[in-house]
């Protein structure tokens, strides 16, 4: 029988135990766990240990890496411990410098192609997505033009939060009126985006370190990607700054979190001074030296 | 020659961009040019930061080239481009001992500038042997160079602590030397997380220069005069300052926390309630303070701080910060959190339940578990579990029909089964009554088998009525149930049951499968004989069914009987990796010495999972061998495996473990293991004071 006769409600966390765990984490996903997450393994997969009916947290590691379920069971442990709390327009000033800024440049560089794609890199349940589809609309500059706003995250269940595009009050902390007005409607059932936002919005699940999946999602103009490095080591970060570096357009714009930098990671990106905020841009340059030697 | 000529060109170009790319190159092209190091010296020097941090990249991957080595060094020369000094300091650094003994060589021959950057070079090798080659500059007669010696002394400290500490604490005392510099005595030792005495600590305080790095130290002191102190100065602090004291607020709070001592004898002012507050609210959108806020006004006992923890528990990364604010407060934090737990998501909900779970006591528990009960009709599986673990604890008489409800629910029957159990083991008249007049169908039968097992034999006439009834459960049509009776009869302990529990082993399910090989490891006859251990044997002898072979391996270590370990031995070294691991993890429970040579030859099973069997099921013997082949771990091919042995061999502590460590120290290159080998060294060096950050339960002031 599953239950402890130790009287404790359920098992708790040892050290040893969140190492081990917090190794197959990273072997997996590349996601960096400091030993202040301890606790939020304890909390959060704690639940998957006594769902599962095991004795203790390392019944739960043997079963992630011996049983059949195990591949599935990873993927749910990651996603709950990487479920992010976001809000529509977040961290406004940097909203500011894309609308007023970054989106008048793209609208004169792709004028010809009248196409627009923008990646909201590690989505958690869309806000940000449907806020940079709002701004971009509200900017009226890409009227008649191909739009694709897309959302990605490793987490399965955030995915499908934004692909429902239905939130609570906790997602309305910083959104102007007039936003709420123009691009939500009020039901039962919570606050829906409207259609014509979310009929530009496209979400998928992704892990940032898997390339190949990575090239889904096509090429874009600009990718947000802000506080998701944080949950990568050094070398992981790497290698998502190269997919990331990959799938944007010569002269595409990265957007990291206000604490973020691309410092030590990368030095493929040239700093661009807006007035509001300090982006990266994928060099223009076109004609390289070396294609010769590279082929 | 022609790649030669494509290089030159690039390098001459205008565009940054086609340098930085033809410095990336050269990585590939090593073997196609001439004396590639003459590029790369000349990229660490260009004009464009890009390009000076690719060559960086470059330099570091050509490590230990000589011709490099020795341009890069002269690179410290005297000389107007500072860019080239500085990436030439940030390459040397992965030069290793090389660049120790060619910095050693040189340093007669550079000016203060050179010896400065040869300073912070040696820091970045993290070598304790740079620290003879730092000493005599701290008797240079340029201050600049120093404070360099001192910084990169507290660097390589890392691997040194007791050399560092010693050399730092003595130069601190100089009353003669320039505040700055000993400012950087003073930062090295906080870096290091070493304790000064409360008396130094206090006459700093005065010093404006040394005010802000002291007030970090007096927050690891957790000495009680340095309480006042902090609070003062974070009613004064302005802009950065803000973050500094706070920091250091929160150390003093973690280390009374941690010696179960609470602040609350100290009032706080008005404005540093007022502040703390405002930091700890969601719209700060600086994740540190707000974290430490929550700490800080939790450790200080400011219960305007509990609905703002409490609304915190939502956000992951706060998570551990506002459980922590919410436990050091205590009781008073109950009714904020049972207010948010009534209109949460069910993940915090749960979390709201499981904290008030943990700081009700045996008056506040129950009344807790009256408003929780409210809540479970409706409530999703997550709040359930949470709400049968406040059962467990604080559950009465009244609480057995609630919980047995939950026994037929497959995502509560765990929760509710400890909860009954823990119910039977309180109450156990009411539950030997429920017991003894439950039917073989339904939650009652799945009841009465939980109570059997947890109470002891004979619930009803005789033990062979409790067998009796067990068995005729054996046949019910829910697997929980079966599972459930098994283990009763496992408890029932007579050799009655063998019969009933060997058939079980043919269920569909494997889980009533697994509960029969428990059973079968539980059972004795009046003389302590196991009649079910042939079963077993036979069983992991034959059965191909890998997860019921390790359920046995399992059962059998779980029955402590030496002769298991014939059994065992020749699958820790060629068994699939889940039976080996099984097989380990039982060995390890065998009253036997020679489990330890078995237990050595796990470690040379090919498949990493195995060895760290081995090494955890190593760990906690005494053997004089086992350190010698966990050092050998620290070799291991996989990443994890090394990576473990190196917190073993820090938690084992003493000199071998450290010089073990030391010499992994220079070849490893996975920053997961340098970061358990530097985990490792600081456990052993035994220097560290810096309070833990929150850890699982081990801050709960009960």
């Amino acid at each position: 029988m599953s239950f402890r006769s130790s009287g404790e409600p359920r098992p708790r966390l040892l050290s040893e135990e969140f190492l081990l765990l917090r190794d197959v984490i990273y072997e997996h996903a590349g996601l960096s766990f400091d030993g202040d997450a301890m606790f939020l393994f304890d909390r959060r997969l704690g639940e998957r240990v006594e769902a599962l009916g095991l004795r203790s947290f390392n019944d739960y590691y043997k079963y992630i890496r011996f049983n059949a379920r195990g591949p599935v069971e990873l993927e749910e442990a990651i996603e709950r411990l990487t479920t992010k709390e976001t809000y529509f327009f977040r961290q406004e000033y940097q909203l500011r410098a894309f609308a007023s800024e970054l989106l008048p440049r793209l609208a004169l560089q792709n004028a010809d192609s009248k196409r627009l794609c923008v990646w909201s890199a590690g989505c958690s349940t869309g806000e940000e997505a449907y806020t940079l589809a709002m701004l971009v609309r509200d900017s009226g500059l890409f009227e008649d033009w191909e739009v694709r706003i897309i959302g990605s995250d490793i987490c399965k269940t955030s995915v499908a939060t934004a692909r429902r595009g239905v939130y609570q009050a906790s997602s309305f902390r910083v959104t102007p009126d007039i936003m709420r007005s123009r691009y939500f409607r009020e039901e039962t059932s919570g606050t829906h985006v409207v259609d014509r936002v979310k009929q530009m919005c496209h979400f998928g699940q992704l892990n940032l370190l898997d390339a190949g999946r990575a090239s889904m999602v096509g090429r874009v103009d600009v990718v947000f990607c802000r506080n998701v490095l944080i949950y990568f080591d050094l070398r992981s970060r790497r290698r998502v700054i190269d997919t990331l570096l990959e799938r944007l357009l010569p002269g595409g714009y990265l957007l990291l979190g206000h604490s973020e930098s691309l410092l030590n990671l990368s030095t493929a990106f040239e700093l661009v001074h807006l007035r509001e905020d300090l982006v990266y841009r994928k060099p223009l340059t076109t004609e390289r030296w070396d294609s010769g030697a590279r082929k | 020659m022609r790649r030669a000529e494509e290089i030159a060109a690039a390098f001459a170009s205008e565009d940054p961009e086609q340098r930085r790319r033809a410095v990336e190159s050269l990585r590939e092209l090593e073997n196609e040019i001439d004396a590639p190091a003459r590029y790369v010296l000349q990229a660490l020097g260009d004009d464009d930061w890009r390009v000076r941090k690719q060559a960086i990249e470059v330099a570091v991957a050509f490590a230990p080239a000589q011709d490099l080595l020795t341009g890069l060094v002269a690179a410290l020369k005297p000389g107007d481009n500072v860019g080239l000094r500085n990436a030439a300091v940030e390459a040397l650094g992965a030069y290793g001992q090389a660049a120790v003994d060619a910095l050693a060589h040189e340093l007669p021959k550079l000016d203060a500038d050179g010896r400065k950057l040869a300073a912070e070079a040696l820091a970045r090798t993290a070598l304790p042997s740079a620290l003879e080659v730092l000493r005599p500059l701290l008797s240079d007669h340029d201050s600049n160079v120093r404070a360099a010696a001192l910084d990169a002394i507290a660097t390589v400290g890392a691997a040194a602590a007791a050399d560092a500490f010693d050399i730092l604490s003595r130069f601190l005392q100089n009353p003669g030397e320039e505040a700055f510099v000993r400012l950087c005595a003073l930062d090295g030792i906080n870096r290091l997380g070493s304790l000064l005495p409360w008396p130094a600590i206090e006459a700093m305080l005065e010093d404006p220069v040394l005010e802000r790095s002291a007030l970090s130290a007096a927050g690891r002191s957790a000495h009680p005069e340095a309480l006042p102190a902090l609070l003062g100065a974070f009613e004064r602090a302005r802009g950065g300052g803000v973050a500094a004291v706070l920091a250091a607020l929160v150390d003093y709070c973690r280390a009374f926390a941690q010696n179960h001592l609470l602040l609350r004898a100290e009032p706080a002012s008005r404005a540093v309630v007022a502040r703390l507050l405002a930091l700890a609210l969601p719209s700060n959108e600086d994740i540190v303070s707000r974290k430490a806020a929550l700490t800080v006004a939790g450790a200080l006992g400011l219960e305007q701080i509990a609905p703002i923890a409490a609304e915190a528990l939502s956000d992951g990364r706060m998570l551990a910060e506002a459980d922590e604010s919410l436990s050091l407060l205590g009781s008073r934090a109950v009714p904020a959190l049972l207010e948010r737990a009534g209109r949460a998501d069910p993940d915090t909900c749960a979390a709201c339940i499981e904290i008030v779970t943990g700081l009700a006591d045996t008056q506040s528990g129950p009344l807790a578990v009256q408003e929780i009960r409210r809540w479970l009709g409706t409530a999703s599986p997550v709040v359930v579990r949470a709400a049968l673990g406040a059962i467990t604890l604080f559950g009465d008489e009244s609480c057995f029909a609630t919980v047995s409800a939950w026994l037929g629910n497959e995502e509560t029957a765990s929760a509710a089964e400890t909860a009954l159990a823990a119910l039977a083991q309180r109450y156990p008249e009411s539950a030997q009554k429920l017991a003894r007049s439950a039917h073989t169908e339904g939650e009652q039968a799945h009841a009465a088998a939980v109570i059997q097992t947890a109470l002891h034999a004979p619930i009803r006439d005789s033990v062979a009525d409790d067998v009796a009834y067990l068995s005729v459960l054996l046949s019910n049509p829910a697997k929980a149930v079966r599972r459930a009776a098994l283990a009763g009869l496992g408890n029932a302990g007579s050799e009655l049951g063998a019969d009933a529990a060997a058939f079980a082993l043919t269920d569909e399910e494997p889980e009533v499968r697994h509960a029969a090989v428990l059973a079968l490891s539980r059972l004795r006859t009046p003389d302590g004989v196991l009649p079910g251990l042939p079963k077993l044997l036979e069983l992991v002898e034959k059965s191909d069914d890998q997860e019921l072979v390790s359920a046995a391996l399992g059962a059998l270590g779980e029955a402590g009987d030496g002769r298991v370990l014939a059994v065992l031995r020749p699958l820790v070294r060629n068994a699939p990796p889940m039976v080996a691991v099984a097989a380990i993890e039982a060995l390890a429970r065998v009253p036997d010495a020679r489990r330890v040579d078995a237990l050595i030859e796990g470690l040379s099973h090919g498949e990493p999972e195995v060895v760290k069997a081995s090494m955890l099921a190593l760990g906690d013997t005494i053997d004089p061998r086992v350190l010698a082949h966990l050092g050998a771990c620290l070799d291991h091919s996989a990443w994890d495996v090394r990576r473990l042995s190196a917190d073993m061999l820090g938690r084992a502590g003493g000199e071998s473990a450290v010089l073990l460590l030391r010499a992994r120290l220079a070849a490893e290159d996975n920053p997961r293991v340098l970061e358990a080998i530097n985990r490792a060294l600081d456990a052993g060096s035994g220097m560290r004071h810096t309070p833990l950050p929150p850890r699982a339960g081990s801050l709960r002031p009960r």
